[in-house]
């Protein structure tokens, strides 16, 4: 319940939303949020009123955000904190990547359910922006497996103990990865889904109140976990000693928000064309290339 | 692909004042648009010939808010042809200097808005608190950000004192230096360019069909530019470069826009070295004379066209003002036929609509 | 275009389209031709083709309160200099030819004219209205009431 469960990673995902924000508006010459403002918001939310447009279903929509929260903390299961982890098995890899998708999955549906122009044309662009960036992300995150050898992350965790972080072996999955992640996450230059001066708010449009705080939490957490799994497959443990572990995983896990929150400000949003033009003109192929050098230094 | 419309307005996040569109868009191009003007109609030419002379400065002003003084210096010129009295030079910079200053921040509340459309939040916040120091300069000498109320019937309200002076000449060469790395910025992003080059160009043809003004026919190769065309005083004393580009596209306006801004910074200096010493206004009678004017100036979206009718009496016969926003409001379905729907906000946000002023 | 004066311009007009066409020089800057409704078509046809003036600028309507029977509409080009072009209607059945399909930048100013002084144009698809409210009733707002002047 306490770790890695509930509570640890909804605090984490409220951290990941307050440094965020800070380094945001540090860029843009502002002062930035005070730390507890995310659970100041999250409390605000919960206490408004909670509509939905006539002819949506409330029961879905309710459902969506929290089904999305339960697959995505059950993926947080599988992934190391500082070398500990809950459980593992063979092949937990593809199951996270699984639960992982589902929230995008779960915010078609609730464009769909929101009966709404702007919610159907947001949930379609998040279907389409998923099929672009996705092939990459699992090309990416496949190529420390490959190289470990396993499908299991605390296996590719212990397997980067002996031989060192991967990201040393291939710098380019590693980046490929990252923009994968910032397509999944929906944030600057790729969060075409909920473009503000296109589609209002995408999917979302219509939620308010407590739904929208869920939403809300999901997507932290999904950012957090996200985060955790790349320093997973690319950093690995570089220490023994528990103690010294955390700090340099807590260490990594800055400079990761900080590479993320840099790219949200310095990019204009892509357009969707140039995105799949991109994804899979660019991406995919050196994608496969990098994995190729993977299996030949496997071998 | 079957055709849905989007409705953008009377309120979204992408307009900045009220104005109807209905886009019909399939899949991800857009077929036409639909538009419907009319939300902040306010029936100022109406309200205008109830008003002696006096209060319609006033009620002139409120027209539009971004550019509030360039509208009152019309009408004022206007006004004071037909009374026959030419005002004190120093009342005439003083309104050439306040006017260049509603430019430089009018582009500079476009460029953020625009930027801020296509996702760089970044540049949005850069260039508004860039502005905020022209309008705290403008709020110095004047007292107000966003209605001066600087002009009156035979000059001017407020004078610069030299700590005044002072105070701009910093202010200018500070923005002069933040308006060159937001040019050098622009010049090297890619993102910027890849979002706005080639976007809804528009040819000369087109502009002289739809007669088109400002910098958006600037930007297409036409020039035109009443400051120099058609000076006021005391535009026919000053030098400045008239910026044109060749090929209409988004890109083209935008670079146009912050350009201008560099030399209405040039032209804010000029007039703020050369200001001749002398008196600010000039006693002007209340009653009119009979006859008709007509003023054309260069608002900061173009072409601003006055045309005013005197009676004998204190109020006016007629007034008729047509703002440079409604021709550009005329070729906006013509720029938005065949493009992405993600290139709409920068379609939108390059014509730099000014809704109050196209409704009056 | 500064080649060909003005002048110049009024007696090729007045040869070409009709000898009714004169001179107004009440605004000062700006160069006036009074012309009847039917022949401001073929003037600003002529203007365009043959003398390269194509910018409009704005087309005023107005209500002289010495005349109430009639409307004036005032069409103001642009060519480095101003040209405006005077033309007289009836208040009862104010109606004149379109203009839209020369210069299509016309479209709103007819609008605006149309429905705020009532101003029929003829050969033009017609178009809800610019300014106005959909369900406005009653009369176009800019003209004169009947014991109406300008001051009250």
């Amino acid at each position: 319940m306490i770790f890695p469960g509930l509570f640890f990673q909804f605090t984490c995902g409220l951290l990941f939303e307050w440094l965020d924000r800070k380094i945001l508006a540090r860029f843009q010459r502002r002062v930035g949020p005070r730390i507890i403002q995310p659970l100041a918001d999250l409390i605000k939310l919960f206490s408004k009123e909670d509509l939905l447009p006539i002819g949506s279903n409330e029961t879905i929509a309710t459902a969506l955000p929290l089904v999305s929260l339960a697959a995505v903390m059950t993926a947080g299961f599988y992934i190391p904190v500082a070398g500990f982890y809950r459980s593992s098995f063979e092949g937990d890899l593809i199951v996270i990547i699984f639960l992982l998708s589902i929230p995008t999955l779960a915010y078609y549906l609730a464009g769909v359910v929101s009966v709404g122009i702007y919610s159907l044309l947001g949930g379609g662009r998040s279907l389409l922006q998923f099929f672009s960036y996705e092939v990459p992300l699992i090309i990416a995150l496949s190529g420390p497996a490959i190289l470990a050898g396993s499908w299991s992350v605390s296996q590719i965790l212990k397997t980067q103990g002996d031989f060192g972080p991967f990201i040393l072996y291939q710098p380019v999955g590693f980046g490929l990865a990252v923009i994968g992640l910032i397509g999944k996450l929906k944030r600057n230059p790729l969060d075409i889904p909920k473009a503000k001066s296109e589609v209002v708010a995408g999917a979302l449009t219509e939620y308010t109140g407590g739904k929208l705080a869920f939403w809300r939490i999901v997507m932290n957490v999904q950012a957090i976990l996200g985060i955790f799994l790349l320093i997973n497959l690319f950093f690995g443990q570089l220490s023994a000693n528990p103690y010294l572990a955390g700090i340099i995983f807590i260490i990594e896990s800055l400079l990761m928000i900080v590479l993320l929150s840099t790219a949200s400000a310095i990019f204009a949003r892509m357009r969707i064309d140039q995105l799949a033009g991109m994804g899979w003109r660019i991406l995919v192929p050196i994608g496969l290339l990098q994995l190729f050098f993977v299996i030949l230094m496997g071998v | 692909m079957n055709k849905i419309s989007i409705p953008i307005g009377p309120q979204h996040p992408l307009i900045k004042e009220p104005i109807s569109f209905n886009i019909d868009i399939s899949g991800e191009r857009v077929l036409g648009c639909d538009m419907r003007l009319g939300y902040v109609h306010r029936g100022i030419e109406r309200l205008a010939i109830k008003r002696n002379y006096t209060q319609n400065i006033h009620l002139i002003e409120r027209v539009c808010g971004i550019c509030s003084h360039v509208h009152t210096t019309a009408y004022c010129y206007g006004v004071e042809k037909l009374l026959g009295v030419e005002i004190p030079e120093r009342a005439q910079y003083i309104r050439a200097l306040m006017c260049e200053m509603e430019r430089i921040h009018s582009h500079l509340l476009w460029l953020g808005i625009l930027a801020k459309h296509i996702g760089l939040d970044t540049i949005f916040m850069h260039t508004w608190h860039d502005r905020e120091m022209v309008l705290d300069s403008m709020e110095v000498i004047s007292g107000g950000r966003v209605t001066h109320a600087v002009n009156k019937i035979g000059g001017v309200r407020c004078d610069i004192t030299p700590d005044h002076q002072d105070m701009l000449l910093t202010m200018l060469s500070e923005l002069r230096v933040q308006v060159d790395k937001l040019l050098e910025v622009m010049d090297h992003d890619g993102s910027l360019k890849a979002r706005t080059k080639g976007v809804a160009p528009i040819t000369v043809e087109q502009i002289k069909a739809y007669c088109v003004v400002g910098p958006i026919a600037r930007a297409s190769g036409v020039d035109i530019d009443l400051r120099r065309d058609a000076p006021l005083p005391p535009y026919d004393r000053l030098e400045f470069n008239v910026i044109t580009r060749q090929d209409g596209d988004a890109w083209s306006r935008t670079i146009l826009r912050v350009e201008e801004m560099r030399e209405s910074i040039n032209l804010c200096e000029k007039i703020l070295n050369n200001l001749p010493v002398g008196a600010i206004e000039i006693r002007a009678p209340r009653k009119v004379p009979p006859g008709e004017v007509i003023v054309r100036t260069e608002a900061p979206r173009g072409e601003l066209f006055y045309y005013l009718r005197s009676n004998g009496t204190d109020m006016p016969a007629r007034l008729k003002i047509r703002t440079p926003t409604l021709p550009a409001l005329g070729i906006l379905p013509a720029q938005l036929s065949s493009i992405h729907v993600a290139d709409i906000p920068v379609v939108l946000a390059g014509v730099d609509l000014c809704i109050a002023c196209a409704d009056r | 275009m500064e080649s060909l004066k003005m002048e110049e311009i009024i007696i090729i007009l007045k040869n070409e389209i009709s000898q009714s066409i004169h001179l107004i020089n009440t605004i000062p800057n700006d160069f006036g031709i009074g012309v009847s409704p039917q022949y401001v078509r073929p003037v600003i046809e002529a203007l365009i083709h043959q003398f390269k003036i194509y910018h409009l600028s704005a087309i005023t309507g107005q209500q002289w309160v010495k005349e109430p029977s009639q409307i004036e509409l005032i069409y103001h080009f642009w060519n480095g200099k101003g040209l405006s072009i005077h033309t007289i209607l009836k208040r009862d059945n104010p109606q004149i030819p379109s203009i839209i399909d020369i210069i299509p930048g016309a479209d709103f100013y007819e609008r605006e004219v149309s429905e705020m002084y009532g101003v029929r144009f003829v050969n033009r698809p017609n178009m809800p209205p610019l300014l106005l409210p959909d369900d406005w009733q009653g009369v176009p707002p800019m003209l004169l009431l009947e014991n109406e002047d300008e001051q009250n």
